[in-house]
């Protein structure tokens, strides 16, 4: 007997049953907690008239998320960004921590770590001016 | 392809599927014939619209479908609940009939399954309609509030007379339990399902309806053409002899629900 003559009895069945424990395996393995990376991308807003921020500064940083598997999908999807006001920086090298409380995860989901912790960027000056990146 | 798709162990996973579908399709197996199986055909529809909204952030609907799934087992208990106690109970005739503890009765069994085969030939020859209902596990005293008592040993002539059409207590079924005709007389649930002949009668209708809700086997005689039927778990075979009604119900009638 071969597979096909094994299967066609009840092929439809067979296979509604597989179809639904696939879904049922997903939906359980969704719903389980879990934790990844996400990027995060920056923008900076703000930059002083006259000062610009070079290339090399870091645009797309990662943060850590906890919370099911579906939601951090949705996370993912969404996206992770952070708009870092650069109002108060001078020329030369400025450091910047502490953003990470300012991010609005979706409910469900914390973000527990911010990597790297500290951006260090390097505005010098323009030639010409600008407010924003 | 998501992080977490690539971190589960494959084998296990398929192991996990491969068993769970196994155990889905021997409950589609139970439920085929019901209606209850399209009860289960919506699962994979509300799982799939759960995720998406969910993934989508549709809080509302989420909440409904959320609160669904959660008390599913529930439901599905209530939905398939003749279902899950026929299964139940098969597995116990199941184990029984492996200790082989009721082989000594088996020739009484056989004593009131031919009286029974000789009443509905005697009926089918003498065009008396008759509704021989054989309990088997589950209980059927719901189905005899209406009915009068008897509780007689169980002989061809005394059924042959109670579906005499003069007998005050043609008009509905008798009830064999444990080897004795408790009752006659008994009203029966009609069967709903759009499917069965439209040239059935009631008690054709009866004898599918009761069994649709019990595991008891039903012998029906025709009062129109006298011929034999055998309904059990709500299906229904007609034409018979009284030799292949004899097959089946030695078949299906195990000697412990014939004592």
């Amino acid at each position: 007997m071969n597979i096909r003559e094994m299967l066609s009895p009840a092929l439809q069945l067979k296979l509604l049953s597989l179809l639904l424990a696939a879904l049922l395996w997903l939906f359980v393995t969704m719903e389980k907690s879990d934790e990844a990376d996400i990027p995060l991308q920056v923008t900076y807003a703000n930059i002083p008239a006259g000062l610009k921020v070079k290339t090399g500064a870091p645009q797309q940083l990662s943060v850590r998320t906890v919370g099911p598997r579906i939601l951090l999908l949705r996370q993912r999807l969404k996206g992770v960004s952070a708009k870092l006001d650069l109002s108060a920086v001078k020329e030369g090298k400025t450091t910047i921590a502490g953003f990470e409380s300012s991010l609005l995860p979706v409910s469900g989901v914390k973000f527990t770590r911010v990597s790297p912790v500290i951006i260090e960027i390097l505005p010098s000056a323009s030639a010409g001016a600008s407010n924003t990146k | 392809m998501p992080d977490f798709l690539l971190k589960t162990d494959s084998l296990l996973t398929i192991l996990d599927i491969l068993l769970v579908s196994f155990v889905i399709y021997r409950l589609f197996r139970l439920v085929r014939e019901s209606t209850a199986l399209r009860v289960l055909l919506a699962l994979p529809v509300v799982i799939t619209s759960y995720l998406l909204a969910r993934l989508a952030g549709l809080a509302t609907f989420t909440w409904l479908l959320d609160n669904f799934l959660s008390s599913l087992l529930l439901i599905l208990v209530v939905i398939f609940q003749y279902d899950i106690r026929r299964a139940m109970l098969s597995f116990k005739r199941g184990s029984a009939a492996k200790t082989g503890e009721h082989d000594t009765l088996e020739k009484e069994s056989a004593a009131l399954l031919d009286q029974l085969v000789v009443a509905a030939q005697s009926l089918s020859e003498r065009r008396n309609g008759g509704l021989i209902v054989i309990e088997r596990e589950m209980s059927l005293d719901h189905f005899m509030a209406v009915g009068t008592e008897i509780d007689a040993k169980v002989t061809s002539e005394l059924i042959s007379s109670i579906f005499l059409p003069y007998s005050p207590i043609h008009d509905g079924a008798v009830i064999i339990q444990h080897g004795k005709l408790t009752q006659a007389g008994c009203f029966l649930p009609l069967t709903h399902n759009p499917e069965v002949a439209k040239e059935l009668g009631t008690r054709h209708r009866a004898a599918i309806g009761l069994t649709e809700l019990v595991d008891a086997l039903v012998i029906v005689v025709s009062e129109e053409t006298g011929s034999i039927s055998f309904v059990s778990g709500g299906k229904i075979t007609r034409n018979l002899e009284p030799a292949a009604l004899r097959k089946i119900l030695r078949r299906m009638v195990d000697s412990r629900w014939a004592q």
